[in-house]
């Protein structure tokens, strides 16, 4: 007896168009992405960027400066710093960031307890500097 | 002791941005560069022209297998419905206990492996091997069929 028909030749032709299907699905996505690579590559291929940031990263120094606070260490993904104003001493530490669009900000945060916000400045096409400092003094007191 | 300098770190600094961005530079350069293979596959598989051709092959397939003396007696493994338990007869020769793996290629060529496969131990599995193939069936633009009963027979002799 032959019994050919136990072959489910159904299920192999439906698994091989599936297949299929999931393979184009899948390259779509990376064809849309790819777009978006695209965009990307060119702002990184922008020299532009990179001596705006080098000038930002001057800038936020001053800026630093400028708002009482000394940069002890520099490190790439950490700062430590201080504010230093009058009788008023505080030991801060944070990070300083800069974006792929060349965008420079340093962010700087009280010490445990609170972990809070205490200094803020961004350098991009705008400056903005957030203090919180006297917030932070306030409501220690 | 050398003095620090905030001067050195921004320098330093601005050096690890432009590094930064040649290494991502990089691999989107790496990307980008896939993507005129990818549009050329995408078009391939927008074509139908493979399931088409699957379809008559595995029409063909259904008589080739009838003819080189193939039975199916039970359906095994999980992959697709692809693997089968089958038996040889032909004429006064049979030949139990045969594996078939049916395979697709990406353009729709069809092979059936037959393989004479020793019994699973518990824990054991056996992957069998080119000697090991009693008869090969490919369908693609040209049909080949390669039989190895009497090598198989006579090894077991």
């Amino acid at each position: 007896m032959i019994e050919i028909d136990k072959v489910n030749f159904d299920g192999i032709l439906s698994s091989f168009k599936k297949e299929r299907e999931g393979l184009a699905y899948n390259l779509k996505r990376k064809l849309d992405r790819a777009e978006k690579w695209q965009a990307r590559f060119v702002k990184l291929t922008d020299a532009k960027i990179e001596a705006a940031a080098a000038e930002r990263l001057e800038k936020i120094k001053k800026l630093a400066v400028a708002s009482h606070i000394t940069i002890y260490k520099l490190n790439v993904g950490s700062v430590n710093a201080s504010y230093h104003r009058g009788d008023v001493t505080m030991e801060l530490s944070g990070w300083l960031q800069i974006s792929n669009e060349g965008i420079v900000s340093l962010d700087l945060f009280t010490y445990a307890p609170g972990y809070q916000r205490a200094v803020r400045i961004s350098v991009g096409k705008r400056t903005t500097i957030t203090n919180n400092i006297l917030q932070i003094l306030m409501s220690k007191t | 002791m050398p003095k620090y300098s905030l001067n050195d770190d921004v320098t330093l600094y601005a050096e690890y941005f432009r590094s930064s961005r040649r290494r991502e530079k990089g691999r989107l350069e790496r990307n980008l560069s896939y993507v005129p293979r990818w549009q050329q596959l995408l078009t391939k598989l927008n074509d139908n022209t493979p399931e088409r051709l699957l379809t008559e092959r595995l029409a063909k397939l259904k008589d080739l297998m009838k003819d080189n003396g193939l039975i199916v007696t039970k359906k095994t493994g999980f992959s697709y419905g692809r693997e089968y338990n089958t038996r040889y007869k032909k004429g006064d020769v049979e030949i139990k206990n045969l594996t078939t793996e049916i395979s697709i290629g990406p353009s729709g060529t069809v092979s059936v492996d037959v393989y004479k496969v020793p019994k699973k131990d518990e824990g054991y599995y056996y992957r069998p091997k080119a000697a090991d193939k009693v008869i090969r069936i490919y369908i693609g633009e040209e049909t080949r069929v390669t039989n190895n009963v009497l090598r198989t027979l006579v090894n077991k002799a």
